[in-house]
């Protein structure tokens, strides 16, 4: 039974694990990393595009901005460097006339004019100046300028403040000189005493002065000695030469060789030649001269005598004579010997004082004599003296009245002259409205003449009294202004065409068609015609000269008490 | 000062470093962000590498009980072959000595052997599956520590994307003094 029994066989049982899962679960494990992964990446990725994409657009709008901002900058540059340009020169200009003008007025010895300059004038104006640039070239275009002005400025005024201290230092020995030259331009033995105090002094301005280097003060110690002794040596020897112009002038070249060249040498021969010349003209100059000056003494002499001696008598109106009048005249003869006018003028006096004494002489104005007497009055050269009336008068040329009239007017142009163009021209205009010339036919205009002279008597005492009273009005002079003073003085002595026609045909012989002069109805007597401002007493039939207060009888002869 | 070239390179350099900055902020925190997620799918894969693990050991305690299991199969066919050559030998009469008690103690030791080779069969897939399950716990924390690592990396990097764009708003700041410098 046993053997038939079959036991339960199972087979081979067995638990077989599978790998599915845990190879599922590994393989997510890489594949979810992977995904991981590949985000983190992507993110890697877009870092550096953001990046780049920032670093670009920065680098994009910075290069933007500088190469605007550069455009902006080139465009300042050129506008202030340009400008800039224009201003310096103005500026340099200014400033150099600005240091001209503090030279001018600067202390040749103040070493600081040049560092004052340069601190209250230079350094503002540059500072200034830098102001205006604001971009980095044109301030290094402002800078050059301002360092080149500096520089310049340095050099400059520092050579100018040395070379006007050596313009002082050498003005200051050139006094010196000049002193030392008159002294032996008067005394030449002084001259080598005047050398060596020259050579002393030049050397002790130019070691004293505070602004002069050693190299210019040498150089300006060597140009005054040289120049110096050269001037005082030169001085020297034209004093001889004046002095004495036949001086040993090979001694002076031996001595003073290193001062005198060889064409100077010559010079002071032919200066010493003038020099002999020059004093024998010198000598007949002063002979000259003094007989000119004696002239002029006697000429004095001679108003003395005729003014201490010789009086108008004011009822006739003729001169009254002094006994000394004779002594007197011929001492003038006497004291003046050298004057060549003293023989004539003595003669003229002496004949005038016999003239006066002839009572038969009844002397009448020639108005040829007239003319030139009443001329010269304004005469800047010759003017009419009283000698020159005397001379008149004792040949029986003009009257006694007109002697006393134009005594009067040359005493009174003498102390009051009136010379010169104004005067000239002013007369000759008037002598031209009164006197009747040039109209191309015969005869000769006696009465104009006679009126110009009466008018000249008339007018100049006013116009001289109103001229030292300060009155004179500014037209007093004016022949267009018929109410200036010398048309009003002209207005009497004025004539129609008609009477000027027949005044001028009357010397012919044909007779005076003109009427009698009268004053009222009463006829002026010929020997007074010549009188402008007459008056007539009909009681005592007497006529009265109101310029000279003479008084004349009816007949026109001066009345005598 | 003065305006010059300089003036507008500097300022167009403070711009140019101002971008940069935020160029390098944005760029940094993208990249620690990058990084994060790294550290993330790290993680992740730690997780998964966790569960294989956990799978894999599961499967050497399956390997244990199926060893068993066989074991116990291979020691009752021992039994039972053992007793059938045993009631064999006394059907036939014989004793239970000499020949047959050769063969009795020749299938004793095939059962035993058959047994010992299923328990060392079972052994070594039990390693197996353990040095599967230590793999991917090693895999794990490789990737954990990874993730760490990313996420301290993150962090610099984020540090670092900030000193950066610093630098660079500083360059800027003094670029953009230095272009006032010049006025």
């Amino acid at each position: 039974m046993a053997g038939n029994i079959q036991p339960f066989d199972t087979g081979a049982l067995s638990l077989r694990p599978t790998e599915e899962g845990i190879n599922t679960v590994a393989g997510n494990a890489r594949r979810v990393g992977a995904f991981y992964n590949q985000g983190a990446g992507a993110l890697e990725g877009l870092a550096a595009s953001e990046k780049n994409a920032f670093g670009s657009a920065g680098r994009a709008i910075g290069s933007g901005i500088q190469a605007a901002g550069d455009a902006v900058v080139s465009k300042i540059d050129h506008d202030e460097i340009s400008h800039g340009g224009a201003v310096a020169s103005d500026m340099f200009v200014n400033l150099e006339k600005q240091w001209q003008d503090t030279l001018k007025t600067a202390d040749p010895n103040d070493k600081s004019v040049a560092a004052k300059f340069k601190e209250t004038v230079l350094q503002p104006a540059l500072d200034k100046f830098a102001e205006n640039f604001t971009t980095e070239k044109s301030q290094a275009f402002a800078d050059g300028i301002v360092n080149r002005y500096r520089q310049h400025f340095d050099t400059k005024t520092a050579a100018d403040q040395m070379e006007l201290a050596a313009v002082a230092t050498k003005q200051n020995a050139t006094k010196i000189i000049n002193n030392l030259s008159s002294a032996v331009y008067t005394d030449p033995s002084s001259l080598d005493t005047a050398i060596d105090t020259l050579k002393h002094s030049a050397g002790s301005i130019v070691d004293s002065s505070p602004v002069l280097d050693a190299v210019t003060g040498a150089k300006v110690k060597s140009e005054l000695n040289q120049k110096g002794v050269e001037a005082l040596v030169k001085s020297a020897v034209t004093g001889m030469i004046e002095k004495n112009p036949n001086i040993n002038l090979d001694a002076i070249q031996k001595k003073y060789g290193d001062y005198i060249n060889g064409g100077e040498l010559k010079m002071f021969q032919k200066a010493a030649e003038r020099q002999a010349k020059s004093d024998a003209l010198q000598a007949k100059q002063a002979a000259i001269l003094q007989r000119q000056q004696a002239d002029q003494e006697m000429h004095a002499g001679s108003n003395k005598v005729i003014n201490d001696n010789v009086s108008i008598d004011q009822q006739t109106g003729r001169p009254m004579i002094n006994p000394n009048f004779y002594k007197q005249t011929l001492d003038l003869a006497r004291k003046n010997p050298d004057a060549p006018s003293a023989a004539s003028t003595v003669r003229t006096m002496l004949d005038w004082a016999e003239s006066q004494q002839n009572k038969e002489l009844k002397a009448v104005d020639d108005p040829a004599v007239v003319k030139p007497l009443t001329d010269n009055l304004f005469s800047p050269d010759k003017p009419t003296t009283t000698i020159d009336l005397m001379r008149a008068r004792a040949k029986g040329q003009i009257s006694d009245h007109t002697f006393t009239v134009m005594n009067g007017l040359v005493k009174e142009l003498q102390e009051t002259p009136l010379k010169g163009p104004i005067y000239t021209n002013t007369m000759k205009a008037a002598h031209s409205a009164l006197v009747l010339t040039g109209v191309g036919i015969p005869g000769k205009d006696d009465k104009g003449e006679q009126n110009y002279a009466l008018f000249v008597q008339h007018f100049i005492p006013q116009y001289l009294a109103a001229t030292r009273a300060g009155t004179l009005p500014a037209n007093a002079l004016d022949v267009n202004d018929p109410k200036s003073m010398i048309s009003q003085a002209m207005e009497p002595f004025k004539r129609t065409v008609t009477q000027r026609i027949a005044d001028y045909t009357a010397t012919l012989g044909g007779g005076s068609t003109t009427a009698a002069r009268k004053v009222g109805d009463v006829p002026v007597p010929p020997a007074l015609g010549g009188i402008a401002s007459l008056q007539y007493n009909p009681t005592t039939r007497q006529w009265r000269d109101q310029t000279s207060g003479i008084v004349y009888d009816s007949a026109g002869n001066p009345v005598t008490k | 000062m003065a305006i010059s070239d300089k003036t507008f390179g500097y300022g167009g350099g403070a711009v140019t470093d101002l971008f940069n900055a935020f160029g390098a902020q944005k760029s940094a925190d993208l990249s620690a962000e990058s990084l994060h997620l790294k550290a993330k799918g790290d993680l992740a894969e730690a997780a998964q590498y966790d569960l294989a693990s956990g799978l894999a050991s599961q499967n050497e305690q399956f390997t244990k009980t199926s060893t068993a299991i066989q074991q116990a199969q291979q020691a009752r066919s021992t039994t039972m072959q053992i007793g059938g050559q045993q009631a064999a030998v006394a059907g036939a009469g014989f004793a239970e000595s000499g020949s047959a008690l050769d063969i009795l103690a020749d299938s004793a030791r095939q059962g035993a052997l058959a047994q010992a080779t299923l328990g060392q069969q079972g052994l070594i897939t039990e390693a197996g599956y353990k040095e599967q399950a230590d793999s991917y716990t090693m895999m794990a924390a490789t990737a954990k520590m990874t993730a760490a690592g990313e996420e301290d990396i993150a962090d610099k990097t984020e540090s670092a994307g900030t000193f950066a764009s610093f630098g660079d708003f500083a360059g800027a700041a003094l670029k953009g003094a230095a272009m006032v410098a010049t006025l």
